[in-house]
């Protein structure tokens, strides 16, 4: 046996003032009474045992010097060799994710179950044990590191929640080994509803929670406006049935909580159904898809998870752009404009002075040397600028390189429409070629002024066949809709548990170099702060399926001017996660046998403790009871 | 500031060898040695407002016993008194002078006329005196004195002879039969001077020593605790059978009937000496009082059974309180024997 604290058994050396309390003989109040007769008559009654009283003394010694190095003991907190040798570590991977959240065929919840798993892992711990409690939903986290404290470990099982993430053992599991660092005794205990890898680890010892449920789940929904009608949208959805059998239900679209359809399903054992729904709205806002828990008879659905009936998807609204547009008269670029119903369409023959601050300009031909303050679109510029030199012309270009994936570019292909003749510019300023010909000359490129966007068309339209084009009109599209600071006319639905990158609207958007805090939060109302420069952002993991929102933090300073008046973002997050909705167990599930400690498992200084306060009782029963008995 | 009276006391030898409870005196007196003097307040025992209340308390006897009391009561005796009790018929050797000689020549029978004699009562006082009698104060003591003096005075007045004796373990000192109120000083002084001694109590050498002086039967007054360890009722039996009229009067302080002790104590017997460790808890305490008042029902008892007056007091009243509520509560004609 040794002593953690063994500086604490100096403390022992307090027997010596008891026991010269003991060899003290302490004076007893004498009090003169007329007669003792009445108390010798009284004790005559109850007369102590002679060999009690001799002993009562020595007996009280004893004990004090008994508990006193109990006590000694406990404070010196003694521990065992062989427990010591014997000390386990033990990781418990705890499995958090959406599929956690299904209620099974008994009526207990898989998380709960999960957490009375843990809870006797904890119980059964002896004191000398550490253990660690990791989480597999969402993101790998470790919840609590090691510990022999239960008390820390029950309290921090208290704080955790099943989220709507998806399960990370992948990741989990390498986290474990490492908090395990080879220990000897060392064991990794994974209670999760997963399915078993088909390796199995002799280092992980699994758990597994739930049986085969049936579970319908909207696995996918998206929705975006079409690029060819600014007004119409269409909605991607994908629906699956993880049933053994054929289930019929309903499925009901919200748009801003007013119904816009309801689509009724047949799905067969185990299928998939992908459909695309188009409808119109120009104002946008929040898109909702949710199952009907009943079927069209009546009966309850078969479905086990309810975190997955519900999905949701933001429609961008359309703005109305008030467009001028300048020129001498191009009968191709007045339709394209006036074509579009979100554009308020001016033509002139001067430059409006000043640009109001909401509108855009369009200059065919004509330019000034140096160009306004604004959003400018140039076409087929007849000079040289500020901005760049005019050169010559170009005949008959051939699209070299396009950067396809940029907004101004989407749905727009240029490598196959014929061009006659194009201006040859070389910018002089700072610029982002979009499409640039084989000569190296830019056909379409973009000046990105603190003042306001230039983009230059350098292309002439009235010779080639790219006005004939359904690239022509989305070109414009696209370029109004980024000049109206609209981040995409997609905000895609975000999966739980997946690194996102997003395109930030104009009104959260920042300087290139500059960084802005915005504040995340999710549908529960919690916050947290996200730092972000430039015009996209990565949102950390959100493991709550609903609607987030990203809004500009009152300290932020460095938004864009353009952008000043309100700045909120909403964003959608799904489960969509075929793996967490599928509830049916292919193996056979087997629990784990958990190790337990049994009785003993406290530390010896709490036997010792104990043990004091037992005598403590029956010193006071030998003893003191006679003071009031 | 408090000082004794060493200088009135009359000093009581201790006896050698054994006390009662068979403890060497050497060892006792070495034990009455550790125990606080008994330093009293100097406050007169006797003074003229005491005198004032004896003189309310014989007027009050008279009202209440209306010449009943002590004195002036006849005797069952006839002899030569002025008071025609009876007849009985003449034996041999009568005195002819008694012969009712007009019943004889009326009906010719020879009758024997009988008179009451009158004589004075003797009350005997026995005052305890043993150290019990004073624990931690004098106040148990100086109300039995009070008391003695009260009675005597009231028997006095009716012409009664009063005789005091002081005992403890046997009769200390007497104050000798005397009548007449104007003895009352004297008696007074003799109480002044009247001190707590001796080891034990003890009724049996009391009445004992008593009853061979040869005393003239009466009114035998016994103010004491009775904290006799051979208990009280040899002595009163003594009494009783030497044909004196027993009277008892038991005094305790108020820590007797209700000690206030808890614990760890040492208790000192100022009597004896004897020093008996114990423990004392709510459970002794409570048996201690039950066996109290079972010594106080048995005193009771013993004299309702032999027709004795019995007054159990306690010490903190007033010696005319006490008094008078003994007159009030005797119901009963005072003895004719």
């Amino acid at each position: 046996m040794s002593f953690t604290n063994p500086t604490a058994l100096f403390w022992a050396t307090l027997a010596v003032p008891i026991v010269i309390f003991y060899l003290l003989k302490v004076r007893l109040r004498r009090v003169p009474v007329a007669t003792t007769m009445f108390w010798e008559q009284v004790f005559e009654e109850k007369q102590p045992r002679a060999i009690w009283r001799q002993l009562r003394n020595v007996l009280s010694l004893l004990l004090q010097l008994l508990f006193l190095g109990l006590l000694v003991l406990a404070i010196g907190n003694p521990v065992a060799k062989n427990s010591v040798q014997r000390q386990r570590r033990v990781i418990v991977v705890l499995d958090n994710s959406a599929s956690m959240q299904a209620i099974d065929t008994d009526g207990r919840r898989r998380f709960d179950v999960a957490l009375d798993d843990v809870r006797q892992i904890i119980t059964s711990l002896k004191h000398q044990d550490e253990m660690a409690i990791v989480l597999a939903g969402g993101r790998s986290a470790v919840a609590c590191g090691l510990t022999s404290h239960p008390t820390t470990l029950l309290e921090t099982l208290h704080g955790i929640s099943a989220t709507d993430g998806p399960t990370r053992l992948e990741s989990s599991l390498p986290l474990a080994r490492r908090l395990l660092a080879k220990h000897q005794h060392g064991e990794i205990i994974v209670v999760t509803d997963a399915a078993l890898p088909s390796a199995l680890s002799s280092d992980v010892v699994w758990s597994l929670i739930g049986n085969t449920i049936g579970n319908v789940a909207i696995t996918e929904l998206q929705v975006r406006r079409s690029p060819l009608d600014p007004l119409a949208y269409d909605i991607l959805l994908e629906v699956s049935n993880f049933n053994d059998r054929q289930v019929g239900f309903t499925l009901d679209l919200e748009l801003n909580d007013a119904l816009l359809d309801v689509v009724p399903l047949e799905l067969a054992a185990g299928e998939s159904l992908q459909k695309v729904i188009s409808r119109t709205s120009r104002e946008g806002g929040i898109l909702q898809a949710s199952i009907a828990v009943q079927t069209a008879n009546g009966s309850p659905l078969s479905d086990g998870l309810a975190a997955d009936n519900i999905a949701y998807a933001i429609l961008p609204a359309q703005r109305r752009i008030a467009v001028t547009l300048v020129t001498e008269g191009n009968w191709f670029l007045q339709h394209v404009l006036q074509a579009n119903e979100l554009i308020d369409l001016t033509i002139a023959q001067e430059i409006p002075q000043p640009i109001a601050a909401d509108s855009v300009v369009v200059l065919h031909g004509s330019v000034p040397e140096k160009l306004p303050k604004g959003r400018i679109f140039v076409v087929e510029p007849d000079r040289s600028t500020d901005l760049w030199q005019l050169t010559g012309e170009l005949q008959r270009p051939l699209v070299d390189k396009q950067q396809s994936d940029h907004n101004l570019l989407k749905f727009v292909r240029l490598d196959n429409a014929v061009m006659a003749e194009a201006k040859w510019l070389v910018p002089v300023a700072d610029h982002e070629t979009l499409v640039e010909a084989v000569s190296g000359s830019p056909l379409y490129l973009r000046f990105a002024r603190p003042e306001g966007d230039v983009l230059v068309l350098t292309v002439n339209l009235e010779r080639g066949d790219l006005p004939l084009r359904t690239a022509f009109p989305i070109l414009f599209s696209n370029a109004l809709t980024w000049f109206s600071g609209e981040s995409a006319d997609f905000i895609p639905a975000v999966r739980t548990g997946s690194h996102t990158r997003l395109q930030l609207p104009m009104n959260l958007a920042t300087a290139p170099h500059a960084e802005v805090k915005l504040a995340l939060t999710s549908p529960s109302l919690q916050s947290q702060t996200i730092s972000q420069h430039g015009r996209a952002v990565v949102l950390p993991d959100l493991n709550e399926a609903g609607i987030w929102t990203l809004e500009r933090s009152p300290s932020s300073d460095t938004i864009m001017p353009a952008a000043k008046s309100s700045g909120t973002m909403l964003i959608a997050c799904n489960i969509a996660d075929a793996a967490e909705s599928d509830l049916r167990r292919t193996d056979a599930g087997p629990r784990a046998d958990i190790e337990s400690a049994g009785y003993g498992g406290s530390p010896l200084w709490l036997y010792a403790v104990i043990a004091a306060a037992v005598l403590l009782v029956l010193e006071w029963l030998l003893f003191h009871r006679r003071w009031i008995g | 500031m408090p000082i004794a009276r060493p200088s009135l006391a009359r000093k009581c030898e201790l006896p050698s060898g054994r006390n009662a409870t068979g403890t060497p005196l050497r060892y006792t007196r070495h034990l009455l040695a550790t125990l606080p003097p008994m330093i009293f307040p100097s406050v007169p025992l006797f003074d003229t407002q005491f005198l004032t209340r004896l003189e309310y308390l014989s007027l009050v006897s008279r009202k209440v016993f209306q010449g009943e009391l002590m004195a002036q009561r006849r005797t069952t005796q006839t002899g030569s008194g002025v008071e025609f009790a009876d007849h009985r018929q003449y034996a041999t050797g009568d005195d002819f002078r008694y012969l009712d000689w007009n019943l004889y020549a009326r009906h010719g029978e020879l009758l024997l006329k009988r008179f009451q004699e009158e004589e004075d009562l003797h009350v005997y006082i026995l005052l305890d005196c043993s150290r019990s009698m004073s624990v931690s104060d004098s106040v148990r003591f100086d109300l039995a004195r009070q008391l003695t003096a009260a009675l005597a005075y009231v028997a006095m007045s009716d012409l009664d002879r009063v005789a005091v004796f002081a005992f403890a373990d046997g009769v200390l000192d007497h104050f000798p039969l005397t009548r007449g109120k104007e003895r009352i000083l004297s008696l007074m002084e003799w109480l002044d001077n009247l001190q707590v001694s001796g080891e034990t109590t003890s009724l049996k050498n009391l009445t004992n020593q008593f009853v061979q002086r040869g005393h003239r039967k009466g009114l035998a007054i016994l103010i004491s605790d009775f904290y006799d360890p051979q208990g009280f009722r040899p002595g009163l039996d003594l009494l009783r059978h030497h044909g004196y009229e027993p009277s008892v009067i038991q005094l305790h302080s108020p820590e007797e009937a209700n000690p206030k002790l808890l614990g760890d104590v040492e208790l000192a017997d100022v009597e004896t000496g004897e020093v008996r460790k114990l423990t004392v808890t709510e459970n002794s305490l409570q048996r201690y009082r039950d066996r109290f008042n079972q010594f106080l029902g048995e005193l009771t008892s013993y004299c309702t059974s032999y027709g004795i007056d019995c007054t159990i007091s306690n010490s903190s009243v007033a010696f005319d309180d006490l008094l008078l509520a003994m007159m009030r509560s005797t119901d009963r004609p005072a003895p004719t024997r």
